[in-house]
């Protein structure tokens, strides 16, 4: 990384240049088979997600295509096979089993619905130490969320995390009434509060190989710019910790690698991970990891009013304001427009407010109104 | 003395257009016009005897065979002087030079002189020198030949001259000087005349009476416009049709100093790029990748000792200070047995000895760099001198800058090179050299990378009698690197490197007999490696120190070259070195699990070797054979074969060579490369020796070449023999190249084909790039054109143009995209399937020399030059962005603007 901005701040000095470059289109989709597997031994239970790649030029709305009617089943050393996975939606393929055998390696086995074969490497169950503490602080810029964990037997040294961040918001306007049939009623349904959940799309992923402990301090795993939607009321993250081997962390490592900028100076050349799935003679190539590993988990939580003075900033509803529609206009309105509350004067009733639906109906911000568990 | 040409010659120089020269009948007028428009011939004749006078030329002769064609059986004879010039005389050749025993026959009367009547020219006066001189004595008996063992200086400076031609036009043989300006060539006896020759020296020739052995010493006269011409190779025309190399280039430095070059400063190895078969990744490095050969794998020698970074300034510069430097010896085919250890070619940079008979220097000033050199005559006629350092102010440039970021950085290189030459009595020389570079650069005051070069050599070379020499050399090489980083105290560290090479080595020539030149040798280097040790850097860093463990290796080797000419048109050279390397301990060796890829959770057990012990043994044979045959009218066909093996290899998993590559000695696990060449050349002299054609194919196939596992580490890496993967390299092509070397527009014009492969060879599928069939190596450019033109407007001004063309270079593209973890992510291709934009630039450089009067106190020019001119901007590289969920690709240009730089060069 220092090398590259050093080689790009020469070429800055030698006039330089980086101008937009379109190659020659790769129009065909390589049509590899993408794997996402992972069991956990202690429970027992898989998550499989399988997809398919799609060529360069594919539109970004498009989704990736579900590798749906797939028959995946996990095997032991033994070749026997332990859990067969059922399709629980297109693509996703879920088991629960006897807990694994720890000692034992085990072998997922996929058979697509046209017939291509995938095995993976033999994996060995890896067991998580506990999250030590999942950690918080603000400052001027936002939130930065730390993970501290160790393992006494020294045997864990490579860390795996993902997270699930869920926050609490709301949209700009609180609305009471609403349209049925061409008259205002009262709304029964709340859409001012919504709880959002997201999953964490980086590779999150730690060592502690160069330490003479196996310890992992105060790790950053995700960072919150300041006076973001997710700030604005109260915050939680599950924290996912998993143990992995040195293959999977490489796996992961090298994915991080690939996904940076390649082509600077001193940069070394692009590649293809693979993982460890690798296809049976004839079918598709395939991409993907397999691995086995316990979860450990912690859950993170706090509110807008225990962030420190310099975090603090309200989130801003851009571009929401309230119009009036007068009683004479309501039944002939075909705007999109959403009820917000009355527009009394004294005591009668003139009209309505409204507004636009997203600054109304907080689910249009992609979270549910109804509240999580946890919450 | 004067000669007195005789008859009713008229002299006519014409200076005609160039009209084309047939095979048909023609007029002798229009056969001489064409003979002085071609060659630094001038014809003396009657035109109006000779205008009915038509001739029948056959192109591919000499001019000797030619006249001798023409006049026989007519009238007319013909002659030349040394000077060049042809006498046509009506019924007795014109003398033009007396019989050595002249005096006492005119003396005694005896003699019929021609007649010297008709006085029309009255030829300059013959120089003293060039009387015939009689070499050995008859008391030896009647000879059929004999060796003349020589030495040519210059005689301003009495420094040696490299490389200078010696040769005799008929019989047709020839040698040149070595790099210590000494000649061997066996003539058959009686008179001869040799011809010295080299360029930007006065053309010399001597007429000798050779009787038996003996020796003689020329001396040359620099021409005094030095910018007269630039020829290309500057390799004597006539040497590369009638030497023995194949694949060889021989550059001095006054023409590397004409090629318009970027920053103004001439540079050694920009110029070998512009050969054909020399590739590079990229503007902006100084990698080598010849005849499909990787980078390191080309010996480098500054005064016969090894550099390991030819680089300053990430490779913006060479690290070879051009005024001290005397000429440049390229070598990619065909290389002799007195080198080895690395496989695709050698550069040898020899530096002046320095001026023995008075003080005198020379320097340079552009916008980035400035250069002194200066010699010094410490005994006159006996020892002298050469210091040459070179520095650059780029960090008071990145000082100026507004961008703070760029204000906090640094980049700076010096290097400096003393040389001492000195004769240690009659027959024996001592020659002392030393180099020293460093570099230092930082990025916006965070991490901070140095790295310096070092080179020591002491050399005698020892006259044992007139046909053996032996030179023996000791030396020193080494190189270092370290990192250190300070902005984030917990992450602090500093990060060393260090490779120390000692050798010694001595090299025998002999002449065993005539025609048959002999060179054997015997060399041992020892290495000493520290592959790599980090240490934090202050109390709050929690880095962990690590020290990999040390590599020492011994490696030696015998040769035996012999050069045999077996008649007049047919010479072989052949060789054998043979190698022998040794890794030694204290060293600790990981064993891997059998049966499955090394990596290191299969390292199963350490075996360790105590101090001394062979850690890894290998060895082999390195044969080397050359091949010519003269062909008829001027051309001869060549062949070469050579093996080398390489035992020290670069680790570097980048595009372009990087100051980080650590150096690698086989061991166990890390096999030596080995190469093998074979080539052919056609080599031909068109008009005289104005045009020179050749045409040179080779093919090359690399054992245990390295390529490295994807995302493959490095640095401080203790097993660094699971990251990489065991290749098999093969490369071939054609380079074709015609040049003119004389008149005032001369130049060249390559066109090379080339490809290069790499396999990997490893018995796990998943360790092989591509599964395991040949894919291009990252600087396979199959078509590469270059044009070098120089034009001469007078003697103090010329201008010269600079034309490169070349596929663009093989690289790794997304060809798809899918989701992981949430996260698009792209697909890339299999391994260098695609390639960046050809690469096209052109260069101007217009020369401005000060005046020529020949006593002044210093001499001066100046260089304006302007690099890439077209502005074009040329792929770098390519690289793809995922910019708010949409890729976009992006290309790299490092020169995207026509670049000028105004250079001020001195020298006194």
């Amino acid at each position: 990384m220092i090398k590259r901005s050093l080689s790009i701040a020469l070429i800055a000095v030698l006039a330089g240049c980086i101008d937009p470059y379109a190659p020659k289109v790769v129009t065909t989709n390589p049509d590899f088979l993408i794997v996402d597997a992972f069991v956990d031994p202690l429970e027992s239970s898989g998550i499989v997600t399988l997809t398919r790649s799609k060529a360069l030029t594919d539109p970004e709305d498009t989704p990736y295509p579900a590798e749906s009617g797939a028959l995946v089943t996990l095997l032991n050393s033994a070749g026997n096979t332990l859990q067969t996975f059922t399709e629980t939606q297109a693509g996703v393929y879920k088991s629960t089993g006897a807990p694994l055998n720890l000692n034992d390696t085990y072998t997922l086995h996929i058979q697509t619905a046209n017939g291509s074969v995938y095995e993976s490497e033999a994996t060995t169950p890896r067991i998580s130490p506990p999250i030590d503490s999942v950690t918080w602080y603000g400052d001027a810029t936002g939130v930065t969320v730390q993970v501290t964990t160790h393992d006494d037997t020294d045997a864990t040294r490579y860390y795996f995390w993902t997270f699930d961040e869920t926050w609490e918001y709301t949209s700009a306007f609180k609305s009471i009434v609403e349209w049925q049939n061409g008259t205002v009623v009262p709304r029964n349904e709340d859409i001012y509060t919504c709880w959002r959940t997201l999953p964490s799309t980086a590779i999150l992923i730690g060592n502690s190989t160069s330490l003479e402990d196996d310890i992992i301090a105060k790790q950053t795993i995700h960072t919150i710019p300041k006076g973001e939607q997710k700030l604005g009321i109260q915050y939680s993250m599950l924290v996912k910790q998993r143990a992995i081997d040195e293959k999977t962390y490489e796996f992961w490592d090298l994915m991080k690698k690939t996904t940076e900028e390649i082509g600077g100076f001193f940069d070394p050349q692009p590649f293809v991970v693979k993982g460890n799935i690798r296809a049976i003679a004839g079918s598709k190539p395939a991409i993907g990891l397999f691995y086995i590993s316990s979860v450990h988990e912690q859950r993170l939580t706090f509110t807008y009013e225990d962030l420190p003075l310099v975090t603090k900033q309200r989130p801003q509803f851009d571009g929401c304001e309230l119009s009036i529609i007068l009683n004479a206009e309501v039944p002939g309105y075909r705007g999109s427009d959403l009820m917000v509350t009355l527009y009394n004067v004294g005591d009668f009733t003139l009209g309505y407010f409204k507004a636009p639906p997203a600054c109304v109906d907080c689910r249009l911000q992609k979270g549910v109104n109804t509240k999580p568990d946890f919450w | 003395m004067k000669v007195i040409v005789c008859s009713a010659l008229v002299w006519i120089v014409i200076l005609f257009s160039i009209s084309a020269q047939a095979q048909s009948t023609r007029s002798f007028r229009s056969y001489a016009d064409d003979l002085e428009r071609d060659s630094l011939i001038t014809l003396y004749y009657d035109n109006h005897l000779l205008d009915t006078l038509h001739v029948t030329i056959d192109p591919g002769a000499s001019i000797a065979h030619n006249l001798d064609a023409i006049f026989l059986g007519t009238v007319y004879k013909w002659s030349m002087d040394t000077q060049r010039h042809i006498f046509i005389s009506y019924k007795y050749p014109v003398v033009t030079s007396l019989p050595e025993t002249f005096f006492q026959r005119t003396a005694s009367g005896t003699d019929k002189q021609p007649e010297l009547a008709h006085l029309d020219k009255i030829v300059s006066e013959v120089d003293k020198k060039e009387k015939t001189i009689t070499i050995g004595s008859k008391s030896k008996g009647l000879l059929k030949s004999a060796t003349i063992s020589g030495y040519v200086k210059e005689k301003a400076t009495g420094e040696p001259i490299i490389g200078c031609a010696v040769f005799t036009r008929s019989p047709s043989i020839g040698t040149s000087t070595d790099r210590y300006g000494h000649f061997t060539i066996t003539l058959p006896t009686g008179y001869q005349e040799i011809h010295f020759k080299l360029v930007g020296m006065k053309e010399l020739v001597r007429s000798v009476n050779l009787l038996s052995d003996g020796g003689m010493t020329v001396e040359l006269e620099e021409e005094v416009v030095s910018l007269k011409e630039v020829v290309v190779n500057a390799t004597e025309i006539e040497s590369s049709v009638t030497g023995l190399d194949i694949g060889t280039q021989k550059l001095d430095i006054k023409t590397i100093k004409q090629i318009p070059l970027v920053m103004g400063e001439a540079d050694i190895l920009k110029v070998i790029m512009t050969l054909p078969g020399v590739q590079t990744v990229g503007e902006g490095t100084v990698g080598l990748n010849v005849r499909g050969g990787t980078a390191n794998q080309n010996l480098i020698l500054f005064n016969d000792a090894i550099i390991y970074n030819p680089s300053h300034l990430f490779g913006f510069f060479s690290s070879f200070n051009p005024d001290i430097v005397k000429n440049v010896n390229f070598q990619k085919g065909g290389i002799p047995a007195e080198y080895g250890g690395r496989i695709s070619s050698v550069l040898s940079i020899d530096t002046k000895e320095g001026n023995q008979k008075k003080i005198s220097g020379g320097g340079g000033i552009s916008p980035l760099t400035a250069r002194l050199s200066l010699e010094v005559p410490l005994r006159k006629d006996k020892s002298s001198l050469i210091i040459g350092g070179r520095t650059t102010y780029s960090d008071w440039i990145l000082k100026q800058l507004s961008s703070e970021t760029l204000k906090n950085s640094r980049a700076s290189f010096s290097d400096l090179s003393v040389n001492y030459a000195g004769s240690l009595g009659k027959r024996k020389t001592l020659y002392l050299s030393s180099y020293i570079s460093r570099d230092q650069f930082r990025f916006n005051g965070d991490t901070t990378y140095q790295y310096s070069n070092m080179a020591f050599t002491a050399k005698v070379k020892q006259a044992i009698n007139e046909k053996t020499f032996l030179v023996t050399t000791l030396g020193y090489s080494g190189y270092s690197f370290s990192v250190k980083s300070t902005s984030n105290p917990v992450n602090a560290f500093q990060m060393k490197y260090r490779i120390d090479q000692y050798q010694v080595k001595s090299d025998l020539n002999f002449f065993l007999a005539p025609g048959i030149a002999t060179q054997a040798g015997i060399s041992s280097i020892l290495y000493n490696i520290k592959p790599g040790e980090i240490q934090p850097n202050g109390d709050q860093s929690s880095i962990q120190s690590k020290n990999i463990q040390k590599e020492i290796a011994s490696e030696n080797a015998l040769y035996l070259d012999v050069n045999y000419d077996i008649n007049s048109r047919l010479s072989v050279g052949a060789g054998l070195r043979y190698s022998l390397y040794a890794a030694l301990g204290p060293h600790d060796e990981f064993q891997y699990a059998s049966g499955s890829p090394r990596s290191p959770s299969t390292i199963q057990d350490t075996v360790h070797y105590g101090s001394s012990h062979v850690v890894a043994f290998y060895h082999g044979p390195e044969p080397r054979l050359r091949l010519r045959y003269q062909l008829p009218g001027n051309a001869s066909l060549k062949l070469s074969y050579n093996r080398m093996r390489q035992y020290l290899q670069m680790l570097s998993n980048t595009t372009a060579i990087s100051p980080t590559d650590i150096w690698k000695l086989s061991d166990r696990y890390i096999r030596p490369q080995v190469g093998d060449q074979v080539s052919a050349g056609y080599y031909r002299l068109l008009r005289n020796g104005l045009f020179e054609v050749s045409g040179e194919v080779y093919y090359k196939s690399i054992q245990q070449m390295l390529d490295y596992k994807d995302g493959a580490r490095l640095l401080l890496n203790e097993h660094i023999e699971t990251d990489v993967i065991q290749s098999r390299g093969k490369a071939y092509g054609v380079e074709l190249m015609i040049k003119k070397t004389r008149g005032k527009t001369n130049g060249w014009i390559s066109y090379t084909y080339s490809r290069s492969f790499l396999k990997s060879v490893s018995p796990y599928a998943n360790e092989r790039v591509n599964k395991g069939t040949y894919y291009p190596s990252s600087y396979d450019k199959p078509h590469a054109v270059n044009f070098i033109g120089n034009y001469k407007f007078n003697r103090r001004i010329n201008i010269s143009t600079n034309v490169v063309y070349s596929t663009g270079r093989p690289i790794t593209i997304p060809i798809g995209k899918y989701i992981l973890n949430g996260t698009e992510r792209l697909l890339y291709s299999d391994r260098n399937q695609y390639r960046i934009p050809d690469y096209f630039r052109v260069d101007l450089s217009i020369n401005f020399e000060g005046n020529h009067k020949v006593r002044k106190l210093a001499h001066s020019s100046w260089s304006l030059s302007l690099y890439n001119v077209t502005g074009r901007r040329n792929a770098y590289s390519i690289f793809f962005k995922s910019e708010n969920g949409v890729i976009r690709g992006y290309k790299l240009s490092i020169f995207g603007e026509p670049i000028p730089t105004l250079t001020y060069n001195f020298r006194f």
